[in-house]
C-alpha cells in the first residue's frame, strides 16, 4: 500500500480512559491533550492514543477566560487557543497561580498568553540563545541589543490542564524558570532535565486580549504592579528637556531685559544730617522720570561708623500727588574681638519700588538717627549721605527665585516613576530565596 | 534546473527528477525508495507510513532565503521522544542545495559545512561552547532521534538508518548549527533560525479550516 501524507485536519479521538470525545486542533503538533470529560492527560503524538495521567473525581476545574477553540488576531495573523494550563509557584509560604494559554497557527507555530491578576503577556518562543550579561553588578541577559535584568528565579508547577500542548505536559511537573525584565518586554528561560527553552513576552492589557479574541464583557482589572508592566509615568527625559528649555528661555529673558534696562539716573544729590538740629524732613527739587511705567531704585551711601540711620522716603508725583511711601534703614558697625576684626551691615544700601509711572516727581526725605549723648555743636554727630535715584533698573533676583520651581515637575515625575519601580522590584526574587526558604521549612 | 525522467522499477510510473544531482527519490505512486545507479533506478526499500506531521511545507513549496529563490524537493522525517521534525531538502535557483528544518513550526535553514579540524575530538555536552569558523556556538539540545520516513529527492542515499544522534548549537544572534552523528565522521550543518514570514513561502499545504 502506498504511503500517503495525511491531510491535516481537526482530529477527533475517543478518550481511552472514559470514552469521551476529544477534539485535537493542533493538526499533529500536539504531543499531549487533556480529555475535557475526565481530565485524563493523553499522549496524542501518535495515531495510537495512550493515557499518561488520570485523576480522581474530585479534581478542581478552572475555566479558561479565553474559550479553547476561539481564534484571535496577533500581528495581523489568526491564532487559535488550543491549550490552557494553570501554574503555580510558592513564595514565602503563599501559593501564587497564573494561567497560560497555548495559541496555534498552522504556519507560524505557537504563541502563548499568560495572565496573572489581570496582567497579560503575549509570548513568543525565542530560537536564538540570549547571552549572559552580568555587567553593572546585576544578573542580566542581553538579546537583540536589549538588556534584561533578572527579576525572579522560581520553580513553577503545573496544577491544571485543559486542551492540547506541543510538549508532554503532566500535572505537578516542575521546571526551573528565570524571568528577566526590560518593560514592556521580558525574557524567560525554562529548564527541565533535557533542555532550556527561551521565550520573549510583551506586556499587553486585558483590553488588547479581549479585542484580539472579540470576547464579550470586559477583562478583569489588573491588580498591583507586574514584573514587566511598563511604568505608567513614562520617561522623565521629556520633562527634563522641557525644564532645560524653560531655563534657557528664562536666562535669555534675564539677559535681554538686563540689556534693555536703561538704568538712567534721574536724580542725584548729597546731604548731611545732624540729629536733633531742627526739622529733619525736607523735599528735593523736582526731577523728570521719562517714559512709561518702570521700576525705581534709590541708592543710599553714607559715611557712618558704628551707627544706624533710617531714611523715610516718599516719591511724590508733582502733578497728581500720587505718593509712594517707603523707607530704608542703613547701619554699619565695626570692632574687634578675640577672633579679630569684624564688621556688620553696610554703609551703602538700596531700595526698589516697582510700577512707577513716568512724570514729574520729587522726593520727600526724612532721616532719623539716635541723638548724640553730648550737647553742643562740637559734640553733635553729622552724617554725610548721598541719594541717587535711578529708573528702569535691571532686576535679576526674581529669575533666581523662579528657577527652582522649574525643577518641580521633573522631580515630581521622577519620584512617581521611582515609586512605581520600587513597587515592581519589591516583588523581585532574583535568587529564588523566597521559594527555597519555604522548601527548607517542609 | 534539468529534469530527468525515468520509470519506477516497481510500478512503472514515471519518475521525474527536479534536481540533476539527486541521488535518491521516492515514487509518488507506490512509495518505493529509489536510488540512482548510473542511468537506472534501483528500488532499495519502501516508505511504509508518514507520521502525523504538521509541517505546512510540501514537495513543491517555494520560498526565498537570502534573496535566492528555492523549492522544496525532498525531506527526511525524524522522530524522538518529544515529537518529530522534518528536514526539507531545498534547492536554490543557483543549483546549490540546503536544508530547511521544521521542528514544531520553528524553522531553520542550514547548509553542510566541512568539519573543522579537531572538531571530532570535542565532547559536546549541554552548555559546551564551541568555536566553529570563528563563531561561538553553545550546545543547547542533544536529541536521540529515529529515522521515520523519506520523501522525494535527496542529495545522498538515506533509507536504512535507525538511530541518529543530533546535537544542536545556537548563538545569541540566531546562528544555528546541527551536528549529525549518524555518519562517521559527523556531518555539520550551519545556518540560522528563520521566521515563517521571512521565507515568503508559496504553494503551501492546506489546513482544513484555515
Amino acid at each position: 500500500m502506498a504511503a500517503e501524507r495525511p491531510q491535516p485536519k481537526i482530529r477527533a479521538i475517543d478518550c481511552p480512559n472514559c470514552g469521551g470525545a476529544v477534539q485535537l486542533r493542533g493538526m499533529g503538533t500536539s504531543l499531549s491533550a487533556a480529555c475535557p470529560s475526565c481530565l485524563s492527560i493523553l499522549d496524542v503524538s501518535d495515531k495510537r492514543v495512550e493515557v499518561l495521567q488520570r485523576f480522581g473525581k474530585k479534581t478542581e476545574r478552572f475555566k479558561p477566560k479565553i474559550p479553547l477553540g476561539s481564534r484571535g488576531k496577533f500581528d495581523g495573523q489568526p491564532y487559535e487557543a488550543i491549550g490552557f494550563q494553570r501554574r503555580a509557584i510558592v513564595a514565602d509560604g503563599t501559593e501564587y497561580s497564573w494561567d497560560e494559554y497555548v495559541l496555534y497557527n498552522p504556519f507560524r507555530g505557537f504563541r502563548y498568553l499568560s495572565e496573572y491578576a489581570g496582567h497579560w503577556n503575549d509570548i513568543l518562543p525565542v530560537t536564538a540563545l540570549p547571552a549572559a550579561d552580568n555587567s553593572m553588578g546585576h544578573a542580566a541577559v542581553s538579546y537583540e541589543r536589549q538588556k534584561y535584568k533578572l527579576f525572579q528565579t522560581s520553580n513553577p508547577k503545573t496544577t491544571f490542564v485543559l486542551g492540547e500542548f506541543p510538549w508532554r505536559v503532566l500535572l505537578n511537573d516542575q521546571v526551573t524558570a528565570r524571568d528577566f525584565v526590560n518593560p514592556p518586554y521580558s525574557l524567560a528561560s525554562e529548564t527541565d532535565e533535557n533542555e532550556t527553552t527561551w521565550s520573549k513576552a510583551q506586556y499587553i492589557s486585558g483590553k488588547d486580549v479581549w479585542a484580539a479574541f472579540q470576547l464579550k464583557d470586559s477583562p478583569p482589572p489588573a491588580n498591583g504592579v507586574y514584573s514587566n508592566q511598563p511604568n505608567p509615568h513614562g520617561s522623565t527625559k521629556p520633562l527634563w528637556g522641557l525644564m532645560g528649555a524653560f531655563t534657557i528661555l528664562l536666562l535669555l529673558t534675564m539677559i535681554i531685559t538686563s540689556i534693555m534696562a536703561t538704568g538712567e539716573t534721574a536724580f542725584q544729590s548729597r546731604y548731611y544730617f545732624i540729629p536733633g538740629s531742627g526739622e529733619p524732613s525736607f523735599v528735593t527739587p523736582v526731577f523728570d522720570l521719562k517714559g512709561g511705567e518702570t521700576n525705581v531704585e534709590v541708592e543710599i551711601k553714607t559715611d557712618m561708623q558704628n551707627d544706624w540711620m533710617y531714611l523715610g522716603l516718599a516719591l511724590i508725583n508733582e502733578q497728581t500727588g500720587t505718593a509712594y511711601d517707603f523707607g530704608k534703614e542703613v547701619s554699619y558697625y565695626t570692632g574687634s574681638d578675640s577672633d579679630g576684626n569684624w564688621t556688620e551691615g553696610d554703609r551703602a544700601d538700596s531700595v526698589s519700588i516697582g510700577g512707577v509711572q513716568g512724570g514729574k516727581y520729587y522726593l520727600r526725605i526724612e532721616p532719623e538717627m539716635e541723638k548724640t549723648l553730648g550737647t553742643g555743636v562740637f559734640n553733635a554727630k553729622r552724617v554725610n549721605y548721598e541719594i541717587k535715584l535711578r529708573r528702569d533698573v535691571a532686576v535679576i533676583w526674581p529669575y533666581f527665585v523662579v528657577w527652582p520651581f522649574l525643577l518641580l515637575p521633573p522631580l515630581w515625575a521622577m519620584i512617581r516613576r521611582y515609586g512605581f519601580e520600587s513597587k515592581r522590584w519589591a516583588e523581585s526574587d532574583p535568587s529564588g530565596i523566597a521559594e527555597s526558604e519555604d522548601e527548607d521549612d517542609d | 534546473m534539468s529534469q530527468v525522467a525515468s520509470n519506477c522499477p516497481q510500478c512503472g510510473a514515471p519518475v521525474v527528477f527536479r534536481w540533476s544531482q539527486a541521488v535518491q527519490t521516492t515514487c509518488t505512486f507506490c512509495s518505493s525508495i529509489l536510488v540512482r545507479t548510473d542511468v537506472n533506478l534501483e528500488k532499495v526499500g519502501v516508505v511504509s507510513d508518514y507520521p502525523l506531521d504538521p509541517s505546512p511545507i510540501m514537495i513543491g513549496t517555494e520560498g526565498i532565503f537570502e534573496n535566492k529563490a528555492f523549492v522544496a524537493i525532498g525531506r527526511i522525517c525524524y522522530e524522538y521522544e518529544n515529537g518529530g521534525w522534518n528536514e526539507w531538502h531545498i534547492v536554490f535557483n543557483t543549483g546549490e542545495s540546503a536544508w530547511l528544518s521544521d521542528a514544531q513550526l520553528q524553522y531553520a535553514v542550514t547548509r553542510i559545512i566541512p568539519l573543522p579540524p579537531g572538531f571530532a575530538k570535542v565532547i559536546l555536552h549541554r552548555g559546551t561552547l564551541v568555536d566553529v569558523n570563528n563563531t561561538f556556538y553553545t550546545v543547547t539540545t542533544i536529541t536521540n532521534a529515529r529515522y521515520r520516513a523519506v520523501e522525494g529527492e535527496l542529495p545522498f542515499q538515506f533509507w536504512d538508518k535507525t538511530d541518529c544522534r543530533f546535537v544542536d548549537l545556537r548563538t545569541p544572534d540566531a546562528g544555528f548549527l546541527t551536528v549529525d552523528f549518524s555518519e562517521k565522521p559527523p556531518l555539520l550543518f550551519a545556518g540560522r533560525t528563520v521566521t515563517f514570514d521571512e521565507l515568503k513561502l508559496k504553494n503551501l499545504r492546506q489546513f482544513e479550516g484555515w
